[in-house]
């Protein structure tokens, strides 16, 4: 039993760090995609 | 002039104990035989051409080291003072090799640079949450393998070691058991190697028992976002905030993690120069050691150990149960997504970049030749090694504390 609860343990660690990864990539790629459209009309108005 | 002195590979099996003398003969037809494999494309060949050569060679070139003691001149991994080492060093060719890349762990670090430079990482940008998702599932055997390996009786060490074949990363397996098992880390390392190779014949039976024909020919329609151009820049910033992340949380396998995004950062930034040295020259230099340091390591004396039985039977659960669980959660998926979604692409999460995507692919094209899945198998096969180096991190770290 104890075994069972170190297994659940490192998953439940593993569900939490993987699922903290996925919403930090999520961020990034909103965020970069933000940046990435406010330079556009930026560029735009230079020209 | 006794001709068993003068031929001393054989004169060595006639003296030895009949029971190690059976199994270098039995060890040598084992090499024969993945040389063989490995040639017809049975088994992976990068791996197992150089390891059968390996195999067979150890085992036939023991020698008379004195009077009472036989051995070889290829390298001793139990020499540990370093007066040992440094006379080891002189005699037994591929002792350098072994001490200066493969009992660190650089040989693993390396493939894993490989690695990352042919990883598109753009897949995971588009697909974060359900490529994490399945990934995760794909784990299944990484984790149930670990509770069933103690009640078999192996230790808590040995028991992660063994389960960590789940992940289906080579490098992954030999980093993990050189820390938390290193007894056994050569028959752990053989099991996942040989248990990978063979996942290109065994996966495909999984999808073609588990998905049904209307199931597996689904063609995914994406959306809008699945469409958008991911930037050379967004993927290099994954990488890095990535990459610290993991090494903040785990420390003990952060050579593992900085080797990975240092390869897919320099992917991504382009430097063509690098992409090809680590590719062409550190990528296949570590394999073709790796393989080759696997076989010589296979000796008779170290392989009859009864444990290896209970190796090779969890080897094959933990690898087993993890394809189940990807298609687990591919049907889950399936279901969440409205039924957009094809449940085959569930074995990719079980990483193995990347021969289960193209499995998966393969499998779908095979009932719909419109299908194409290859990239959301991708993202899920990456994210497969992203949740591999986490549990494998979490049971390295965790381990040693119980």
């Amino acid at each position: 039993m104890h075994d069972v609860q170190i297994a659940v343990q490192i998953y439940f660690i593993g569900i939490v760090i993987a699922t903290i990864m996925a919403g930090i990539i999520k961020g990034l790629q909103v965020a970069l995609a933000r940046i990435g459209s406010k330079k556009e009309p930026a560029a735009e108005e230079g020209k | 002039m006794d001709v068993l002195s003068l031929f001393q590979g054989i004169g060595t099996l006639v003296s030895q104990d009949p029971a190690i003398a059976a199994g270098r003969l039995v060890l040598i037809a084992a090499g024969i035989f993945l040389v063989y494999c490995g040639v017809k494309g049975l088994l992976e060949p990068l791996i197992m051409v150089p390891m059968g050569f390996g195999m067979l060679a150890v085992n036939a070139g023991v020698l008379f080291l004195s009077a009472t003691q036989t051995g070889t001149i290829f390298l001793d991994p139990l020499v540990e003072d370093t007066d040992g080492i440094m006379t080891v060093l002189q005699i037994d060719f591929l002792q350098p090799v072994y001490t200066m890349m493969f009992s660190n762990g650089l040989i693993a670090c390396l493939v894993f640079m490989g690695i990352g430079v042919i990883t598109d990482v753009g897949n995971v940008l588009r697909y974060p949450f359900t490529s994490m998702f399945i990934a995760l599932f794909a784990e299944l055997g990484t984790i149930v393998t670990f509770p069933i390996a103690r009640a078999m009786g192996l230790s808590l060490g040995e028991s992660a070691a063994i389960a960590i074949v789940g992940t289906a990363d080579g490098p992954m397996v030999l980093f993990a058991s050189l820390m938390l098992a290193k007894d056994i880390f050569v028959p752990v390392t053989v099991v996942a190697y040989l248990y990978l190779s063979l996942t290109y014949a065994g996966y495909p039976f999984f999808i073609r028992l588990l998905v049904p024909k209307h199931l597996r020919g689904i063609v995914v329609v994406t959306s809008k976002k699945g469409k958008t151009n991911i930037t050379a820049g967004q993927k290099i910033a994954f990488d890095a905030v990535g990459c610290t992340l993991l090494c903040l949380l785990f420390p003990v396998a952060a050579p593992l993690f900085v080797s990975f995004f240092t390869g897919n950062a320099i992917r991504e930034s382009g430097i063509l120069k690098y992409s090809k040295l680590l590719e062409d020259v550190f990528l296949y230099f570590a394999t073709f050691f790796l393989g080759f340091l696997l076989g010589v390591l296979c000796e008779a004396s170290t392989l009859l150990n009864p444990k290896v039985l209970i190796l090779l039977v969890l080897g094959m659960v933990s690898l087993g149960l993890s394809g189940i669980g990807g298609i687990i959660g591919g049907y889950l998926v399936y279901l969440i997504n409205g039924k957009n979604f094809n449940p085959a692409i569930g074995i990719a999460g079980v990483s193995c970049v990347p021969t289960t995507a193209k499995i998966a692919q393969h499998e779908v094209v095979l009932v719909n030749k419109r299908a194409i899945i290859l990239n959301l198998a991708m993202g899920a096969c990456i994210c497969g090694v992203i949740t591999s180096a986490i549990l494998t991190g979490v049971y390295v770290a965790l381990i040693p504390l119980i």
